[in-house]
C-alpha cells in the first residue's frame, strides 16, 4: 500500500469514527422572555439569528409599555384615564391597532369588542385575585363597554372613550398584530427561519433549513397538561392561534369560571365548542377570530370552513373535529378520542 | 542526525494499522456502553429568559431540587422525568404540567418567570399552539 493509499484509510476512519455523529443541521437560537403577562419563545436560525431574537424581545417590551393595560404610563392606559374627559394623542402604531380592533368589533357582531376592559378587570381571571361579581356589578361593567364609543381622529391621531368608566384591553387582539412587526424584524436581520410563540399563538417565518414545514402540536382541550396533543399541524409563513376555556380559568364554590367571557350575558361563555384554532397570514385576525369564533359556537361553523382569508380547527362538545378544506393534507389527528366530522352540515 | 529513513521507521505500517484500529474500538466502546433513548431528552431550564441548568434526564438520578435566585420553584426528578412540585404561585399552573420527559415537552410558571424545555433530536413537534 502506498502512503497516499495510507492517509485515506486514516482519514476515512477519522470521518467514520470522529465525526460520525456530526450533522450539517443548522442549530437554532433560542430565546425566551415574559412580556403582557405571557412567555414569549423563539427558535431563529440564520446568521444574525441572535441580533434577531433580541431585536424582537427588545420591540416586544417597548410595546408592552406602549399598550399594556397593567403599564400606568402606556398609551392605553392614558386613553382609558382620559375616558369621558378628552381625547388622547397617539402614537401611529398604537392608532392602528386601535383602528383595526375596532373594525374587527363591528364586524364581529357584538362578540368581541376591546372595549371589554371594564367587565374583564371585573372578573380579573387574568389577575392573582379573580373573583366573581355580583350581578350589579356585572350590569354595570356591560354598560361601559361599547367600541361605538370608542371615536378614533384619523386627522389629529387621537383616541378617545366617550364615557368615563370605559376602558380598553387589547388583549384579544395585540399579540397576533406583533407578529406583523416581527416578520418586518426578521427580514431587516435576514433570518433564515423562524418559530415565535407569543401566549400559545405561534409565527413561523418560512420553512424550517431543511426545506421542510414546522410541525406545530394543537392542544388537547380535555388535557389539563398543555403538552398534551389533540393533532399535528404542517406550518409555514402563517400564524396559528387557538381558544379554549383550558387556558386561563379560577374555581370558586367548587365552579369552574373560565376566561373567555360573553358580552350579552357578562358571564364566562357556555359554548358548545371546546377548542378553536384560527390559521392565517394576518395574526391580528387569527388572534381576535379565535375568540369570536369560539364565542359564536357551532351553528356559525359551515358559514367561515371556506373563507379565503382564513383557515379553522374546531372541536365541539362531542369531540368531532371540523377542518377547513385547505388544512386537510396538512392536519391530522394524534388522539383516538378525537374524530373528524363528516361533513360540515354537522354542525348545521 | 536521524536520517529520513529512520524517520519513517519511528511509526511502521503495523503501528498505524493498530492505532487507528486503538481509535476506532475506543470509540465504538464508548457509543456502546453510552446510554440511548432518543425519546427521553435533556431539561433546560430558564429563569427570567436565561438558561440557568441542564439535566440530562436519561442519565439523572431521582431528586428534588431548587434553583439558586428562585427558592419559590422546586422541581422533581423521577424515573427519568421532571416536573414543578411545591412551587410558591397563586395559581399552580405550573404544577399541572405534570411529568415531562420527552423533546419538544415544555412546562412554565409564569408568575416566578421559570421554564422547563425538553430539547432533543427526536421532538414530535416544534412548537405547541394553546
Amino acid at each position: 500500500m502506498t502512503k497516499r493509499k495510507w492517509y485515506s484509510v486514516a482519514a476515512g476512519l477519522l470521518i467514520a469514527f470522529g465525526c460520525g455523529g456530526c450533522t450539517s443541521q443548522q442549530k437554532p437560537m433560542n430565546a425566551e422572555l415574559y412580556v403582557m403577562d405571557t412567555q414569549v419563545t423563539q427558535q431563529v436560525y440564520g446568521a444574525d439569528a441572535k441580533k434577531a431574537s433580541e431585536a424582537v424581545n427588545r420591540r416586544l417590551s417597548e410595546l408592552e409599555q406602549l399598550l399594556s393595560l397593567y403599564v400606568e404610563s402606556s398609551e392605553i392606559s392614558k386613553i382609558n384615564e382620559n375616558a369621558g374627559k378628552t381625547p388622547v394623542k397617539v402614537d401611529t402604531y398604537t392608532f392602528n391597532l386601535l383602528k383595526k380592533g375596532r373594525s374587527f368589533s363591528e364586524k364581529s357582531n357584538g362578540l368581541f369588542d376591546i372595549t371589554i376592559a371594564p367587565l374583564s378587570t371585573l372578573w380579573g381571571i387574568t389577575s392573582d385575585h379573580p373573583k366573581v361579581p355580583s350581578e350589579n356589578e356585572i350590569a354595570s361593567a356591560l354598560d361601559h363597554v361599547s367600541y361605538q364609543n370608542l371615536i378614533l381622529d384619523e386627522g389629529a391621531q387621537t383616541a378617545f372613550l366617550k364615557e368615563e368608566g370605559m376602558a380598553i384591553d387589547l388583549g384579544g387582539i395585540a399579540k397576533g398584530y406583533f407578529c406583523e412587526e416581527i416578520e418586518s424584524i426578521y427580514a431587516d436581520y435576514r433570518v433564515d427561519s423562524a418559530l415565535i410563540s407569543i401566549g400559545g399563538n405561534i409565527y413561523t417565518y418560512h420553512k424550517k433549513p431543511d426545506g421542510s414545514p414546522y410541525r406545530l402540536g394543537i392542544r388537547n382541550p380535555l388535557s389539563d397538561s398543555a403538552n398534551d396533543l389533540m393533532g399535528i399541524l404542517s406550518s409555514h409563513d402563517e400564524v396559528v392561534a387557538t381558544t379554549g376555556t383550558y387556558e386561563r380559568y379560577f374555581v370558586q364554590d367548587g365552579v369552574r369560571y373560565h376566561h373567555i367571557l360573553d358580552l350579552k350575558t357578562g358571564y364566562p361563555c357556555d359554548s358548545d365548542l371546546i377548542s378553536v384554532t384560527v390559521v392565517a397570514k394576518d395574526g391580528a385576525l387569527a388572534d381576535a377570530l379565535s375568540t369570536t369564533l369560539f364565542l359564536a359556537g357551532k351553528e356559525a361553523i359551515p358559514s367561515y370552513i371556506n373563507h379565503p382569508d382564513f383557515s379553522v380547527i374546531v372541536i365541539d362538545e362531542e369531540n368531532r373535529v371540523y377542518v377547513s378544506p385547505s388544512l386537510a393534507d396538512r392536519f391530522t389527528i394524534e388522539d383516538d378520542t378525537f374524530t373528524r366530522a363528516n361533513g360540515f352540515e354537522e354542525a348545521a | 542526525m536521524k536520517t529520513e529513513q529512520q524517520k519513517r521507521k519511528i511509526i511502521s505500517k503495523g503501528g498505524i494499522i493498530l492505532l487507528l484500529l486503538l481509535i476506532a474500538v475506543s470509540v465504538l466502546l464508548v457509543w456502546m456502553f453510552t446510554p440511548k433513548d432518543d425519546s427521553i431528552g435533556v431539561a433546560q431550564i430558564m429563569l427570567d429568559g436565561k438558561c440557568v441548568k441542564t439535566i440530562n434526564l436519561l442519565t439523572a438520578k431521582d431528586s428534588t431540587f431548587t434553583l439558586e435566585n428562585c427558592e419559590n420553584v422546586h422541581f422533581e426528578i423521577k424515573n427519568h422525568q421532571i416536573r414543578f412540585v411545591n412551587v410558591n404561585c397563586p395559581d399552580h399552573l405550573c404544577e399541572q404540567f405534570g411529568f415531562i420527559s420527552h423533546p419538544g415537552q415544555t412546562a412554565v410558571c409564569m408568575p416566578n418567570r421559570v421554564s422547563v424545555t425538553i430539547v432533543g433530536t427526536d421532538a414530535k413537534t416544534d412548537g405547541i399552539v394553546n
